[in-house]
């Protein structure tokens, strides 16, 4: 058996592989071995902590776990029965400042995770870091041209948001999209329009750029159509660039999320493991830009999907294209908010008036399906429930290898083993909080 | 500093003697000449004193204002319970309606009832913020002990307020039975009954 | 010759080394500095070989709540890690409210977690030995800039001037309601009536800590463009050692008095204070900022 710690997923996680015969992987197991405990700081806490507690499970996707706490309870009030009126500029801003947190995430990712594993030696260190750095510090200032600042705001809320934009609030967002739109373009050699409308696969691979760079070596080291998995996709919720559904191969149908249920860490020996794994109706799915591309029938995703099924190729193209497609979205929110409607429209009652009440928030964020489940006692939270994006990629179960151990299965050595683990976006704060 | 000493006392004769002819004719039927020919001094000496009656009510307010505020600070400051130091608010508050019943009338009928008086200088509760900032140290530190409930100071302040204020006006029209002091303790044990945590 | 740093990390959301790569000027860092290991930058040794070797650090930052046991990093437990750099460290910096008082995370274990030299307000945490050398950035997270300041004076050779908490006194030296826009809304006590405004002051009844929180969040913004009580999200205070109070999004009233003042306020003068701004209404304060035509 070998073991490997892999680095720079959030944190750690820990790989241990056994082989078969030939040298090829035959299991993989992934172990995250810390928890903070998140879900039981929360109880007891008022409803509205929640708001500041749960951005604090993780770094960079922090954002998301804000908005599935306001989903959430918003859902509390309408198992209560009490309509919420949330105004059209506060559902763009929420889904504006979530899409800069997904963008600045799958940038980083690209130019700080996935890059320097597959391209080894060959790549500029700082090259890389301030492509990264550009991107993410536009989108990071563009969160907190509305929220505040970047990481960790709180500032939206069952009701609307707290910001109250003008004229130079949007236009200070829409610089900042234009500046990781200018990086996206410099580096990856497409305009981030040309990229969100791109079909053929085959003009990738003939750009100037760093993705196609990375194709090409990924293609050098036979990886292309590595890292295949379940082929099932599951996204939970609707988003900025596509509806909720769930794809079986390319086969659509629609999700409920009751049907999501979490299971006991997969145990191995000498090694503490906390990540939960979760299936639908009893089954793996991945989750991510690539499920959301499938399930959105995204063109490019699809045609890569058909060659390659999904392999890595597919999820981090999927990925790129993604972080394009937000950007372009972005700005047209951003032009479309009609500055006059009101910001936060307070609930007729506070959640401590309506007794005892269950909710439940699903968001998109940048790794996938962000579930939180809530129940609440009097404006007290009782129980809180988080099912992060990681878990539904990263985690087995005991009886049952997940998603990233099945696409490992069969790869040719630890290289192409950490390619393909990185290629999912791992985080590792999330998948234990 | 000598003369200084004698004009302030001087102001404090005025203020008196206006106040007991407010409370005898009425506040708008008292003129400047009045208080001037009752002080056996001329119009325009007092008006080195006042320059107008307005600026003679504001400071008058002031003057009960800080008398109320100062006896409420010491009680505030004292180490007694929440429901002692509110027996002797209001027998320090009954006491005076018996001792200086013009300064309560005053209050009550003047200051209370002819806002326009006290508009320059004088808005919201300015001219009485020393007596204002002792009953709000005084609710904010019973609440802070755990003996008052929590809740919106106008709630607590009016209930409180009101309920002196109608005692004395009660007793002021001669209605009352017994004299008003009598009913000190039973009444605070009322007020505190009624705002306890 | 650059400065050499160590980032290592306790119990954290790795949310203090992304508020970090937030820093206006990245390339003055990779210059500046040589990250021996950093959780996002790609750098000289892995943390396994951190763990294995000895790098001799000039600087250890330290991200996240610590303790005993529990939280490996790679091979080892992270506190062993932590604790044997910071002896080779010439500097210990705790970056984020976690590795200086334990933080949220805390909350999980209060008597098994702490931070470098505090749980929570008390003192006692895991790295008293080697308090001489610890500078305090508390924050949830750490503001980039406070961050990049300290390195580049310990860069210069020297050691910002820090107050019984070991901050730095330029820093945190300010309370978090200086420099806010809503200062004149504080003076003249008009309240914000609800979330979601520019007009208004958050202190009355959004729970806004900003006037007894210290930090320079409202000198230095964030992200080069904003703050969050610019923004209209209340202070939660969690540069502070009470760092998370109860119910952050009202704020606690006694008989509709603040529970808790601005610092060094006596209750007396904010109360006189606040009778004399209340008496007087201006008229400027009470429209909405760009006149009754919506934006
Ligand atoms: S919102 Fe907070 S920081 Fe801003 S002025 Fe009011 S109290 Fe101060």
């Amino acid at each position: 058996m070998i073991q490997r710690l892999i680095e720079h997923v959030e944190g750690e996680a820990l790989l241990r592989l056994e082989k078969d015969a030939d040298g090829r992987i035959k299991r993989a197991d992934i172990l995250f071995p810390h928890i903070r405990g998140m879900e039981k700081i929360l109880q007891r806490r008022d409803a509205l902590d929640a708001l500041a507690f749960t951005p604090r499970v993780c770094g960079i996707c922090g954002h998301a776990h804000l908005m599935a706490t306001v989903a959430a309870l918003e859902s509390c009030y309408a198992q209560a029965g009490v309509s919420l009126e949330i105004s059209a500029k506060a559902r763009t801003l929420r889904r504006f400042t979530l899409a800069m947190e997904m963008v600045q995430n799958h940038l980083k990712w690209f130019y700080l995770t996935l890059l320097p594993v597959v391209m080894g030696p060959a790549y500029n260190r700082d090259v890389s870091v301030l492509s990264a750095h550009t991107a993410a510090s536009a989108c990071g200032r563009a969160v907190a041209v509305m929220g505040g600042q970047w990481p960790h705001t709180s500032y939206a809320l069952p009701g609307g948001v707290m910001c109250d934009p003008s004229h130079v609030e949007r236009l200070q967002a829409l610089a900042a999209v234009e500046e990781a739109g200018a990086l996206f373009q410099k580096r990856m050699g497409l305009s981030v329009d040309a990229m969100a409308e791109l079909e053929d696969p085959a003009l990738l691979w003939r750009t100037e750029g760093d993705l196609a760079l990375l194709l090409r070596r990924l293609e050098a080291l036979e990886l292309l159509e590595a890292g295949q998995s379940f082929d099932r996709f599951l996204v939970l919720a609707d988003h900025t660039a596509g509806p909720a559904g769930k794809s079986l191969k390319t086969r659509l149908a629609a999700v409920e999320t009751a049907y999501v249920e979490e299971d006991e860490p997969l145990q191995s020996a000498g090694y503490a493991n906390f990540a939960k794994p979760v299936r639908y109706r009893g089954r793996f799915y991945e989750v991510g830009p690539l499920a959301r591309a499938m399930v959105a029938k995204d063109p490019l995703v699809r045609r890569l999907h058909r060659r390659y099924r999904d392999a890595v190729s597919t999820r981090i193209i999927a990925r790129v294209k993604e972080a394009a497609v937000l950007l372009c979205r972005s700005a047209q929110m951003l032009r479309q908010i009609d500055l006059g409607d009101p910001s936060y429209i307070k609930p007729r009652y506070a959640l401590r008036e309506l007794g005892s009440l269950k909710g439940e928030g699903a968001v998109e964020a940048a790794r996938g399906s962000l579930l939180h489940r809530v129940h609440l006692r009097n404006g007290r939270i009782a129980r809180y429930c988080i099912i992060t994006p990681t878990q539904w990629n990263l985690a087995s179960a005991t009886d049952e290898p997940g998603v990233a151990a099945t696409a490992m299965v069969g790869l040719k050595d630890e290289k192409a083993a950490e390619v393909v683990f990185k290629a999912f976006d791992v985080c590792s704060v999330c998948t234990t909080q | 500093m000598k003369k200084e000493l004698k004009k302030e006392a001087r102001r404090g004769q005025i203020m008196e003697t206006a106040l007991s002819l407010f409370a005898q004719k009425g506040f708008y039927a008292t003129t400047i000449p009045d208080i001037a020919k009752k002080m056996d001094m001329s119009v325009g000496n007092l008006y080195n004193y006042f320059p107008s009656k307005e600026a003679l009510a504001q400071e008058i307010i002031r003057y009960v204002s800080t008398m109320l505020g100062e006896t409420i600070h010491e009680i505030n400051e004292s180490a007694l319970t929440t429901k002692e130091k509110i027996r002797r608010i209001v027998r320090f508050y009954f006491g005076l309606c018996e001792e200086r019943p013009e300064l309560i009338e005053f209050f009550l009928r003047v200051y209370l009832a002819n806002r326009e008086v006290f508009h320059d200088g004088c808005e919201g509760m300015i001219c009485v913020a020393p007596f204002m900032t002792e009953i709000m140290v005084f609710f904010e530190e019973g609440v802070r002990a755990g003996d008052l409930r929590n809740q919106d100071f106008f709630s607590a302040f009016g209930l409180f307020m009101g309920y002196l204020g109608g005692m004395a006006f009660l007793n002021g029209e001669r209605i009352l039975p017994k004299n008003l002091e009598s009913y000190a303790d039973e009444i605070a044990d009322n007020i505190y009954g009624a705002l306890k945590a | 010759m650059a400065l050499k740093l160590l980032w290592l990390q306790g119990l954290s959301c790795n949310g203090n080394a992304h508020s970090f790569f937030n820093v206006p000027d990245m390339a003055g860092v990779l210059r500046e500095f040589a990250f021996i290991y950093h959780p996002l930058l790609p750098c000289e040794a892995t943390l396994e070989e951190v763990s294995g070797g000895d790098f001799s650090p000039d600087v250890l930052i330290v991200e996240g709540a610590l303790r005993r046991d529990g939280v490996p990093r790679g091979d080892e437990e992270a506190l062993t890690l932590i604790t044997r750099y910071a002896k080779q460290a010439k500097w210990v910096v705790c970056a984020g409210q976690c590795a200086v008082f334990g933080g949220i995370f805390r909350l999980n274990e209060p008597d098994k977690i702490a931070g470098a030299l505090y749980a929570g307000q008390e003192r006692g945490g895991f790295l008293d030995a080697f308090e001489k050398k610890i500078i305090n950035l508390p924050g949830c997270p750490v503001h980039p800039e406070w961050l990049l300041f300290t390195l580049r004076m310990l860069a210069l050779g020297t050691v910002p001037r820090l107050d019984d908490l070991r901050r730095p006194v330029e820093l945190y030296g300010y309370t978090v309601h200086e420099g806010c826009l809503r200062n004149e809304y504080f003076e003249w006590k008009v309240d914000a009536k609800d979330f979601g405004a520019k007009e208004g002051c958050l202190f009355y009844e959004q729970g806004c800590r900003g006037p007894y929180t210290r930090g320079s969040c409202n000198k230095i913004l964030w992200n080069g463009v904003n703050s969050k009580t610019r923004a209209g999200m209340p202070c939660i205070g969690c540069t502070e050692p009470d760092f998370p109070a109860e119910r952050l999004f009202e704020t606690e009233t006694l008989m509709s008095i603040p529970a808790r003042l601005p610092l060094e306020v006596p209750k007396r003068a904010y109360l006189t204070l606040t009778g004399m701004a209340k008496a007087f209404r201006i008229p400027r304060l009470t429209r909405r900022k760009f006149g009754e035509e919506e934006p």
